[in-house]
């Protein structure tokens, strides 16, 4: 990408030239120079070979080209009009940073132009809206049921929580998973599978179709994401007119203090939105009645647990960004005897 | 009505996951003004 932005900057400039000069991209490498401490930011070099044959016209180009392709990028995450690149170089981030997930970044720092600059999903999208493209890629997670399937053509139909079916393709080393799975749905059990694949996606982020699978895993009825993902389909209202549907992003910080603070052996909890946009997270461990009343936005969570036959009772209020409280909660639930087996 | 009436509460399908209906449907709601609505189990059944 940056030597045809290189190559963009050179003929920009010389017009009159048709190519770029011989050896115009040697000597020119990038490579991982390192990982920063703290949060995993790959610090990627651009290395310009120790040569006196190397034309010093070129490295210019490249340099530019580092800084509009960081510049680029800092006026998505700025959301500013994308003037250092044009509309087709833009077009590669249709495939560029696909593997980008929820709350990840990339960090691109070039000194020369400007402070550090953050690709994540939503700057991505911008550059890819501003580009010509009309369809990008991106990895996607799905849930759901499996409705159908064709041995013959390879594929199988995945019916998604809000109602909508996608043709997924299938890969023989998913097999036996999906035909498990489609199984229990033929006599009546909808076993829930999530998908790892990568996705095509129209400008407007609506997922057009799937292009590969990477992994097929059958999911715990009770999982956390799969349950938020249908959280998130609320809509204010969605409680006979009244109703408050609690904000997507704060709801996916639910799935990620669940995956990252709530011990694997434990029993998942029943998850239920309340009339006032909070989530409840109920645990039924006879005799014990636990839950937990979470504001995503707050991140903050009143604890209630009932004895039902001792009749004993106890209330906290938690710090859901306190690994701390999420330790004591999970010991609650330990002791209660929320051990999956 | 007697004390051993069962009291019916029409829910929410968002309260039921996986067969487990949830507390949430047996607070007072806005629509209750304050007073849950149940039905008399004597008078009606389980659908």
């Amino acid at each position: 990408m940056i030597v045809d932005i290189a190559k963009w900057k050179f003929r920009s400039e010389n017009p009159a030239r048709k190519r770029v000069p011989r050896g115009f991209t040697d000597g020119i490498s990038l490579k991982l120079t390192g990982v920063e401490d703290g949060s995993a930011i790959p610090v990627i070099s651009l290395f310009f070979a120790a040569t006196t044959l190397f034309p010093p016209a070129a490295k210019s180009y490249f340099e530019d080209a580092r800084a509009a392709f960081v510049g680029a990028i800092r006026e998505a995450e700025q959301n500013r009009p994308i003037t250092d690149l044009p509309p087709r170089m833009l077009g590669y981030f249709a495939r560029f940073g696909r593997s980008l997930e929820p709350g990840e970044t990339v960090v691109f720092e070039d000194a020369t132009a400007g402070p550090p600059a953050h690709l994540t999903q939503e700057t991505r999208h911008r550059l890819v809206i501003a580009s010509t493209v009309k369809e990008y890629t991106g990895d996607v997670m799905l849930h759901g049921t499996t409705t159908g399937m064709e041995l013959k053509d390879g594929w199988f139909h995945l019916e998604r929580p809000d109602g909508t079916t996608v043709r997924v393709p299938l890969a023989e080393q998913h097999l036996d998973t999906i035909l498990e799975a489609f199984n229990n749905y033929a006599i009546g059990q909808k076993v829930r599978v999530r998908v790892y694949a990568s996705g095509r996606f129209d400008r407007d982020r609506r997922l057009k179709g799937i292009e590969s699978v990477d992994q097929v895993v059958v999911i715990d009825p009770l999982d956390v994401r799969a349950r938020v993902e249908e959280l998130k389909l609320l809509r204010h209202g969605w409680l006979d007119g009244k109703g408050i549907a609690p904000p997507p992003a704060a709801l996916d910080g639910i799935t990620v203090a669940f995956e990252e603070r709530y011990p694997n052996d434990l029993r998942l909890p029943y998850l239920f939105p309340t009339p006032v946009g909070r989530v409840l997270a109920e645990w039924s461990l006879d005799p014990w009645s636990l839950s937990l009343e979470i504001d995503p936005v707050a991140k903050r969570g009143d604890w209630h647990s009932l004895n039902l036959e001792a009749d004993e009772e106890t209330e906290k209020e938690l710090d859901l960004a306190s690994a701390d409280d999420w330790a004591w909660l999970a010991e609650q639930v330990r002791t209660a005897g929320g051990v999956a087996e | 009505m007697t004390g051993a009436t069962l009291l019916l509460r029409q829910i929410h399908p968002h309260f039921v996951q996986d067969g487990f209906a949830s507390s949430v449907a047996f607070r007072p709601n806005e629509a209750d003004n304050g007073l849950m609505s149940v039905y008399d189990g004597d008078l009606k059944t389980v659908p």
